[in-house]
């Protein structure tokens, strides 16, 4: 076939496509399963998911660890304004007061850097990312200096 | 739906020459353009595409856009490496699509992409 200027473009373009693509995927699965294994604090709600969809539990949802408990605040219309995380027991305090940790809200979600006060709190502003309450049900964090 | 294997075979016939340069940011974003247009992607698929062109991590890309990760959760189960491996073809599927448009115009006389060139008038 005889190439225009448009036509070879065209081939060049999807050429590029295909290379970047490919070197994302690549990237991606060596990058994505170091990030879960640097990932020392794991969060994953049960299944549970009614008509409305899945809503993050009212009692909160703990760490795999045991020393954090998350908990959602929601604003006047029910939609999830904050996650506020507390250490849980002299333990949870010992590991998180005063610690800088990164939290990723679901698998691709945003990230928030946060820091724990002095009593072993931190809260995240959802109102500021767009997200959707179902993200919340699986949520990884790692301490700042290992998350580099 | 794409066909894969058309559009694989399609790829490995014109993708043969390597000496071809990749395409610029400039080059490339027109062409995005027209893939949306053409109904070959999404306009926030869009944005993807150029995240990745531009050597952005395909995580990255994710956090910021709530309609993708809608996308990948509900079309896709959350694999976005499949995600992303079919946004490829459909791109291979629009430059089939339009390269064979291209030798329709060429085959009737005209420029392929371009309007008709006027002779010059005197």
């Amino acid at each position: 076939m005889t190439e225009t200027a448009d036509t070879r473009l065209l081939r060049r373009f999807l050429n590029t496509v295909r290379v970047a693509t490919a070197t994302a995927i690549a990237e991606y699965e060596l990058t994505a399963g170091r990030a879960m294994a640097a990932a020392p604090v794991r969060f994953q709600a049960l299944a549970a998911k009614g008509a409305d969809g899945w809503r993050f539990p009212a009692a909160g949802l703990e760490a795999a660890d045991g020393l954090l408990l998350a908990t959602l605040e929601r604003d006047e219309t029910g939609a999830p304004a904050r996650l506020v995380l507390q250490a849980q027991g002299s333990a949870g305090l010992d590991v998180y007061a005063g610690a800088s940790v990164r939290l990723l809200l679901g698998t691709y979600g945003p990230e928030f850097d946060l820091g724990f006060d002095a009593g072993g709190r931190a809260s995240a502003d959802l109102t500021t990312v767009a997200i959707d309450e179902d993200e919340l049900s699986a949520f990884t964090l790692s301490r700042a200096d290992e998350a580099e | 739906m794409v066909s894969f294997d058309d559009v694989e075979a399609f790829v490995s016939d014109i993708a043969d020459d390597e000496d071809d340069p990749l395409v610029s940011e400039e080059e490339a974003l027109p062409l995005l353009e027209r893939a949306v247009r053409a109904g070959a992607v999404a306009a926030d698929e869009k944005t993807l595409l150029a995240a990745i062109l531009e050597g952005r991590p395909l995580a990255d890309a994710m956090k910021t856009d709530l309609g993708l990760r809608r996308r990948l959760k509900n079309e896709w189960e959350g694999d976005l490496a499949a995600y992303v491996s079919d946004l490829s073809a459909r791109v291979a599927a629009f430059v089939r699509r339009e390269r064979e448009a291209d030798r329709k115009r060429i085959a009737t006389g005209r420029l392929a992409g371009q309007p008709l060139l006027q002779e010059p008038t005197r």
